[in-house]
């Protein structure tokens, strides 16, 4: 789905011009987007008011410059958005006579509030492989393969800017949206860009592959990281034994997740016995799983973390009627043992409350 | 029509190597001879990704429905929502759109086929949703889905865990 291709005066590019700088400067855009693209896009998904009606909505969701401020400096880009609503974006921009910088920027919050973006240094042959990708951008609208369903999927936006040439050649941008579920090239572009990203960010490179899938989930998961990075990424990934518990002999994932000397706070009183044990049948759900959702992992120092989440349990209710989970807070203070693995050395969990708690905002 | 007795995988725990925690499988569900229920080709398909899973196309069967899982994204409030069919994003087709294909394409004129959609959520339990009941649950809000209103009572198989 070629949006343009950056010929300043074709029709195509005005409009998907003004269509990306009104989504980009909307903070309340997001909604708005939503709609208009639902509008736009119920009788003919190929049409310009679709695409886009879907650009605003992809780029609403993060707080950059427009790709025009960048092609006017002399910049050159690289970089795509998503629009799944919890994956970041990952832009590669060299400034006008400067080097390449890479920034992982998060979706905005429910609240509105955007995340701290992440931002590192770009080593030069980096940034040629990063220019040497095949580009996404003279793809042809296309359908669904032929003989399958598509479930699900994301919308990608893959954008570019190089610089012109006094005399001999004006500064290009080109744009290109992309779908999981819509051969074309949009998609492989965004995971070949996330994965030339995410070495460049060690801590986040460090998060174990196998519990977030593809180098975007791994970006996406080091949203949760602060302090001492390193430390806080080896404790995220220890710390998905804790992800689900079925019933109160569940204890097996907790196995070596505990010090020998662990202490665990519930609800306000210190329970003693064996950790694992206990926090089994402490969290075990009356039906369904507990999961625990990790919400920040800070290293404290290399060898101190604290991790901070939420336990999340179904309750049994009548069908189809009313709230069903509750929920409780979660802390835990992990540290690194001699063997150089960390261990919950103190754990503490409030109340169960409804769920959702309410929101403090 | 009655329910099938294992929608989900009959070891998802993991399938090639890859797990249901992080990647979406899917399967249609086809009524066999014999009455029982089983997977079309008797196969369940993955593309190796955590957001999205191509099946084959259900013309031409007796597809009874669509069973396919939302991996977890950590997050307990979207993993909540992941636990219904998915809404339209992006003016893309929604899990239920999908469903009311199948039932135009296998018998459009039957007003007592109601065809099912299986979503096994980051919890691994697969819960039942019936293309009548799209209305009712289209329409929750993102707050009355984090609350898990209407879940209950849809389980149709323990957590694969």
């Amino acid at each position: 789905m070629t949006i343009w291709t950056g010929r300043p005066c074709s029709k195509v590019l005005r409009i998907a011009c003004v269509g990306a700088l009104a989504g980009l400067f909307a903070p309340v855009g997001t909604i708005a987007a939503q709609s208009q693209a639902r509008e736009a896009c119920r009788t003919n998904r190929t049409s310009d008011a679709c695409i886009r009606a879907r650009m605003e909505q992809v780029s609403a969701a993060y707080d950059i410059p427009p790709l025009q401020v960048h092609r006017n400096a002399g910049d050159r880009v690289r970089q795509v958005f998503h629009a799944s609503g919890d994956l970041p974006m990952v832009s590669f921009v060299a400034l006008r006579g400067g080097s390449a910088m890479v920034t992982v920027h998060y979706p905005r919050r429910r609240d509105g509030s955007i995340p701290s973006p992440l931002r590192a240094a770009v080593p030069a042959r980096v940034w040629q492989e990063v220019l040497a990708l095949p580009e996404p951008f003279d793809g042809r609208p296309s359908s669904p393969e032929p003989g399958t369903i598509c479930m699900d999927g994301a919308t990608y936006l893959a954008e570019a800017v190089d610089p012109g040439q006094p005399t001999r050649r004006p500064a290009t941008m080109r744009q290109e949206l992309g779908h999981d579920c819509e051969p074309g090239p949009v998609p492989a572009y965004a995971t070949a860009i996330a994965g030339i990203a995410l070495p460049l960010f060690p801590a986040c490179a460090r998060i174990d592959g196998r519990s977030y899938a593809g180098p975007l989930r791994r970006l996406a998961a080091c949203r949760m990281l602060r302090g001492v990075r390193m430390a806080a990424a080896d404790v995220l990934n220890r710390a998905r034994g804790f992800g689900m518990t079925y019933n109160a002999g569940d204890t097996a994932r907790l196995a070596g997740l505990f010090s020998a000397r662990s202490e665990l706070h519930w609800d306000g009183a210190r329970q003693a016995g064996d950790p694992a044990a206990l926090w089994a049948a402490r969290a075990a759900p009356r039906l369904g799983v507990t999961r625990l959702s990790i919400e920040a992992v800070e290293g404290i120092n290399a060898r101190r973390v604290r991790l901070t989440g939420r336990l999340t349990r179904a309750v049994d209710t009548r069908r189809g009627t009313a709230t069903g989970a509750e929920t409780a807070q979660v802390e835990q203070l992990w540290r690194r043992d001699q063997d150089g693995l960390f261990r919950v050395a103190r754990a503490t969990v409030g109340s169960w409350e409804p769920f959702p708690p309410p929101r403090h905002e | 029509m009655g329910t099938p007795p294992a929608a989900g995988p009959p070891n998802p725990i993991l399938i090639g190597g890859l797990s249901w925690q992080h990647v979406e499988f899917g399967a249609v569900i086809v009524r066999n001879a014999d009455g029982s229920y089983g997977a079309l080709n008797d196969a369940i398909y993955s593309n190796a990704a955590p957001g999205y899973v191509h099946t084959p196309d259900f013309a031409g069967t007796n597809a009874q429905g669509i069973w396919h899982n939302h991996p977890d994204r950590g997050d307990d409030r979207q993993d909540a929502i992941d636990s219904y069919p998915s809404a339209s994003n992006q003016g893309q087709r929604s899990d239920w759109d999908v469903l009311q294909d199948l039932k135009d394409a296998v018998a459009p004129n039957d007003p007592t086929f109601d065809p099912s959609l299986w979503i096994m959520g980051p919890d691994g339990v697969t819960r039942e949703f019936k293309l009548s009941e799209r209305a009712l649950l289209e329409n929750l809000s993102p707050d009355q889905m984090a609350a898990r209103v209407g879940l209950n009572g849809r389980e149709r198989t323990q957590s694969c865990d």
